[in-house]
């Protein structure tokens, strides 16, 4: 905790020397401005889907299905039941730009509304949410995704629960460490002699300084995230199949590997270069140290 | 027929509904799987990791050290399937030389070091480069201590300095995450398991969790807790043999 603690201050001292903070620490590195470019690319592919896809990602071109492998007319092949790859893989990136954003920002809102009352009042609060947060963690994170979505079925409102609850916990920790520090701080003294309120202090004083970490760890965890949703669908966990999803198209297709590499690879392509992006950026921001 | 409840007060599990067996002895039939797998994982993950996260970390900044990061970057963000997809690729559908599940019958014509070459491979690559990131970022972090610079500064020789001053405390924060990753081989290795087709822990969990089979998945919780548990608490003897501060509260 206390060695964690110590790399969350190192980094927001760095942050916090230059004037525009994270945006300039990405901008000095050039494998971060490669990894943003590559998320922002696929970002606006996932939001122009409709207009880039050259098929609808669910129709069945029975002609190509007898010769699957990339051709003029589907760039990237089609896979075995004959659905374009290429149209599959972009429509695949508004699933993940979907379900991505929305758990990981769900599970920071979660954590932080937790953590950081926890850390500024101390006492019982304290207790409560660190204890209940150390139990969520020492359960092991893909059982708990089994258990949930076995029980109550693939959709994309529980996997977004999944992923809050499993992750929330390690967003409570470190946002109730650096609040633990922050709070001895002059700023935040005067505050209180001016008499503000306990949430205006928190929101106003401490989270905009605690901005380092905790945007740190977004990218980190949003990484995470993308595996995760990705395993989820290669499990067949994911969303249902007709949607068109990356992990799953590695697994509808990978017992055809040895013939159709195509209809494996391309999907594994399209999640490896999302995720790295993400650890790229996280990387640059925390200034080549990790946790 | 028993009761499929059991009384797991006294250490009775229950009977699994969907392998219509009691659940102790479908745990310790796989049980011996999952630690074979996860033994040779650890047997390649310690040295390989410490070796490159020490190597990068002592040479910081350094030609060698940015292959290493950059390497590390891209192999930890590669998800398991993903690993695995491409080495089946060249393993089996290109040379041909690897078998391309792992069931661990002594029968089949692939022998069992063949068979365990694959899903053994995965499991270090995914979780080394982890490691080894987090024995550079220490080794780095202990390099700047004044006990080094002390120590340089007094003439000891490199080697000693490594080895006694350096190697011993930047060991402290791996320990805690290699034993996070012993956590993972024994009760999360759902993934490579499920590829593979290996009889290990992992895969009998999605199955049971896809089954709906409560008894057996309540049985592998109680085991990942109590792994968890467990590792928790060599962590701890571990970090009270390397720094004489750290005492039992």
């Amino acid at each position: 905790m206390s060695a964690s603690l110590g790399a969350a201050d190192a980094t927001m001292v760095e942050l916090r020397q230059n004037f525009f903070g994270i945006w300039a620490a990405i901008k000095r590195n050039p494998s971060a401005t490669a990894g943003i470019a590559v998320l922002l690319a696929w970002g606006i592919v996932a939001i122009l889907a409709p207009v880039v896809a050259p098929y609808d990602p669910t129709a069945i071109d029975f002609l190509a299905a007898a010769d699957p492998m990339p051709s003029s007319s589907h760039w990237l092949g089609t896979d075995s039941t004959g659905r374009d790859i290429l149209s599959r893989i972009i429509w695949g990136a508004r699933t993940t730009y979907t379900v991505v954003p929305l758990s990981v920002f769900a599970a920071f809102i979660v954590g932080i509304a937790l953590g950081m009352p926890a850390g500024y009042f101390g006492g019982w609060i304290d207790t409560l949410v660190s204890r209940a947060s150390d139990i969520m963690l020492s359960f092991p994170a893909l059982i708990l995704y089994i258990i949930l979505i076995t029980s109550f079925g693939p959709s994309l409102c529980n996997i977004v629960i999944a992923v809050t609850l499993a992750y929330a916990p390690g967003v409570s920790r470190l946002a109730r460490a650096i609040t633990l520090s922050l709070r001895e701080q002059d700023y935040v003294a005067a505050a209180q002699v001016r008499g503000e309120t306990s949430l205006y202090i928190m929101a106003v004083e401490i989270l905009p300084n605690a901005r380092g970490p905790l945007t740190v760890d977004l990218c980190l965890r949003a990484g995470y995230t993308v595996i995760l949703t990705g395993t989820l669908g290669f499990l067949g966990l994911g969303l249902p199949p007709p949607t068109a999803d990356w992990g799953g198209m590695v697994v509808e297709n990978g017992h055809l590997l040895s013939i159709y590499w195509h209809m494996t690879v391309f999907p594994c392509l399209a999640i490896s270069s999302v995720v790295i992006s993400c650890n790229l950026v996280a990387d640059s921001l925390r200034g080549g140290r990790t946790r | 027929m028993v009761d499929p409840r059991g009384n797991r007060y006294f250490g009775n599990l229950g009977y699994s509904l969907m392998l219509k067996e009691p659940v102790i002895d479908v745990l310790s039939d796989r049980l011996g799987y999952t630690l074979l797998l996860a033994f040779w994982a650890v047997v390649f993950i310690v040295p390989l990791s410490i070796t490159m996260g020490v190597v990068a970390g002592m040479n910081e900044g350094r030609l060698i050290d940015r292959l290493i990061s950059m390497t590390a970057v891209v192999l930890t963000s590669l998800p398991e399937f993903v690993v695995s997809v491409g080495l089946l690729l060249v393993g089996v559908a290109w040379l041909g030389i690897l078998p391309g599940t792992s069931p661990m019958n002594l029968g089949s014509k692939w022998s069992i070091g063949t068979q365990l070459f694959l899903p053994v491979t995965v499991l270090v690559i995914a979780s080394a480069s982890y490691v080894s990131r987090i024995v550079r970022a220490s080794v780095v972090d202990t390099l700047r201590r004044p006990y080094v610079r002390t120590a340089l500064l007094k003439g000891l020789p490199r080697w000693q300095i490594t080895i006694h001053h350096v190697l011993r405390n930047a060991m402290i924060p791996p320990i805690t995450v290699i034993l996070l990753q012993i956590n993972w081989l024994l009760t999360g290795v759902v993934v490579v398991e499920a590829i593979f087709a290996y009889p290990g822990v992992g895969s009998l969990l999605l199955q049971a969790g896809l089954y709906g089979d409560i008894y057996l998945v309540q049985a592998l919780s109680l085991l990942a807790l109590s792994v968890a548990v467990g590792t928790q608490l060599i962590g701890d003897l571990c970090y009270m043999a390397l720094d004489p501060k750290i005492k039992v509260a």
